[in-house]
């Protein structure tokens, strides 16, 4: 048993590390959302000024800044096997198992260095109330692993239809839109001066999340994944 | 048939009782009489849903697809229903707040509501294989309910909303008028059944429709 476990694991670092070094290589996904956030966050700084903006204006702009920087990532992997015709080698090569766990640990590798990223800018240039980097830091992890939970098997179930892009933007929108609304309302409590005793119980709400999206995709996947 | 004429004769009485009997004065008023068709239709939409994935995860156990076209059925009244409940409940939030829609946490977690299932029937139709549509919508529609008691029971308490005491509160107390709750329960029956009568009508139209096509298809 602990043997399975551990030569699945092992399968599915293979796939993500696969994911993760062919961004590397062509480097332009990489590039674009560093210069998207990097943008984004220096024109909020410009438009907001020496003005003081209240914290649940900071937690929203943090936010929406996050969520139009992952539509770079979420729709990638999936669709990128089934035009390179690489999705029937990827299902011949290990099970199904693998290769979601495989791209959710690469979705989430991506994801967590972009909120980072957005995090280090946003505090950065914009200078948000509070203080508590660490905390948001901690609310950004939680709600990546519950967005790239969800977004994984979407982002699959998406690469199966004609209009996948678009449509992957009218599936995963409303599912992760309750995810967003947590983390925003925790950030904004944060901003606020909050301390970890204060929020913690939202954030094992959003980890309880995470832990059903995930589960859920891990029963379901092989579904979506069969021809 | 009896079962239709019973059907027929206890929604036409829970409608007579919402218009016309008196209510108490105290507290919402005549605004209280909505709860009556608000409720419910919230309710059947809850309901429609689950029967959905439920019939989702018995077409993924044994391929079959009849539990498909039930899955869908029940999709689509859950839409309806969501829909009428969203109407009402803006109607509520007009006589009493001022305006239709106010981005209260319940009215913009319904609008996600609406946006999932819209989603389920977008991701039907960029499928053009039946086979892999009924799989894939399946998987979606089992993905989808996961966000219902989110949605429905969990974010509208987490933050400060307008929206009355649902009628099952977290303290479970019930604050509402005995003569208006004998309605809401006579209520809730008579919309559970309407939506058993028109689910059975809709499966029963979609499987004809379904093997006529199947027949056209194979030229006889």
């Amino acid at each position: 048993m602990a043997a399975r476990l551990f030569a699945s694991i092992r399968l599915a670092s293979l796939v993500a590390k696969k994911d993760l070094i062919e961004e590397l290589r062509t480097g332009y996904t990489l590039l674009t959302i560093f210069l998207f956030v990097v943008a984004a966050v220096a024109m909020t700084s410009f438009v907001i000024g020496p003005v003081l903006i209240p914290a649940e204006l900071h937690a929203v702009l943090l936010w929406i800044i996050i969520f139009f920087a992952s539509q770079f990532i979420f729709n990638r992997s999936f669709v990128k096997e089934e035009e390179q015709g690489t999705a029937s080698a990827l299902k011949l090569s290990t099970a199904p198992l693998n290769v979601y766990l495989g791209k959710l640990l690469s979705n989430l590798t991506l994801l967590s260095g972009l909120v980072l990223l957005t995090l280090f800018c946003y505090y950065f240039f914009v200078a948000p109330p509070g203080g508590g980097f660490l905390l948001v830091a901690a609310i950004a992890i939680a709600a990546s692993t519950c967005l790239a939970g969800a977004s994984t098997i979407l982002s699959a179930l998406a690469a199966k239809a004609d209009a996948g892009n678009a449509l992957f933007v009218a599936l995963v929108f409303p599912v992760i839109l309750p995810i967003l609304f947590t983390a925003a309302k925790l950030t904004e409590v944060v901003f606020r001066g909050a301390i970890f005793q204060e929020i913690i119980s939202g954030l094992l709400f959003l980890i309880s999340i995470a832990v059903v999206l995930i589960t859920l995709s891990v029963l379901l996947f092989d579904y979506v994944w069969r021809d | 048939m009896l079962l239709k004429v019973i059907l027929g004769v206890w929604v036409l009485a829970v409608i007579y009782t919402a218009f016309y009997l008196p209510i108490p004065q105290t507290g919402l008023g005549d605004l209280a009489r909505i709860i009556i068709f608000h409720v419910p239709l919230a309710w059947v939409g809850v309901i429609s849903y689950l029967v959905s994935m439920i019939n989702s995860i018995r077409y993924l156990r044994k391929e079959d697809r009849f539990y498909d076209i039930k899955a869908r059925c029940s999709a689509e009244l859950g839409l309806l229903f969501t829909m009428l409940a969203t109407i009402t409940g803006a109607i509520f939030a007009r006589s009493t707040w001022g305006m239709f829609w106010n981005w209260d946490p319940r009215q913009t977690t319904v609008l996600i509501l609406l946006l999932v299932y819209g989603a389920y029937f977008a991701l039907r139709s960029a499928l053009p294989d039946e086979k892999v549509q009924a799989r894939l919508a399946s998987v979606y529609s089992i993905f989808a309910f996961v966000t219902v008691p989110f949605l429905v029971f969990i974010i509208p308490r987490l933050y400060h909303t307008l929206h009355p005491d649902p009628i099952l509160n977290v303290s479970l107390q019930l604050r509402i008028d005995s003569f208006l709750l004998l309605t809401l329960i006579a209520s809730l029956v008579a919309f559970s059944g309407l939506f058993a009568w028109i689910y059975n009508l809709q499966v029963r139209l979609m499987v004809l429709n379904d093997v006529n096509r199947q027949e056209i298809l194979r030229g006889d």
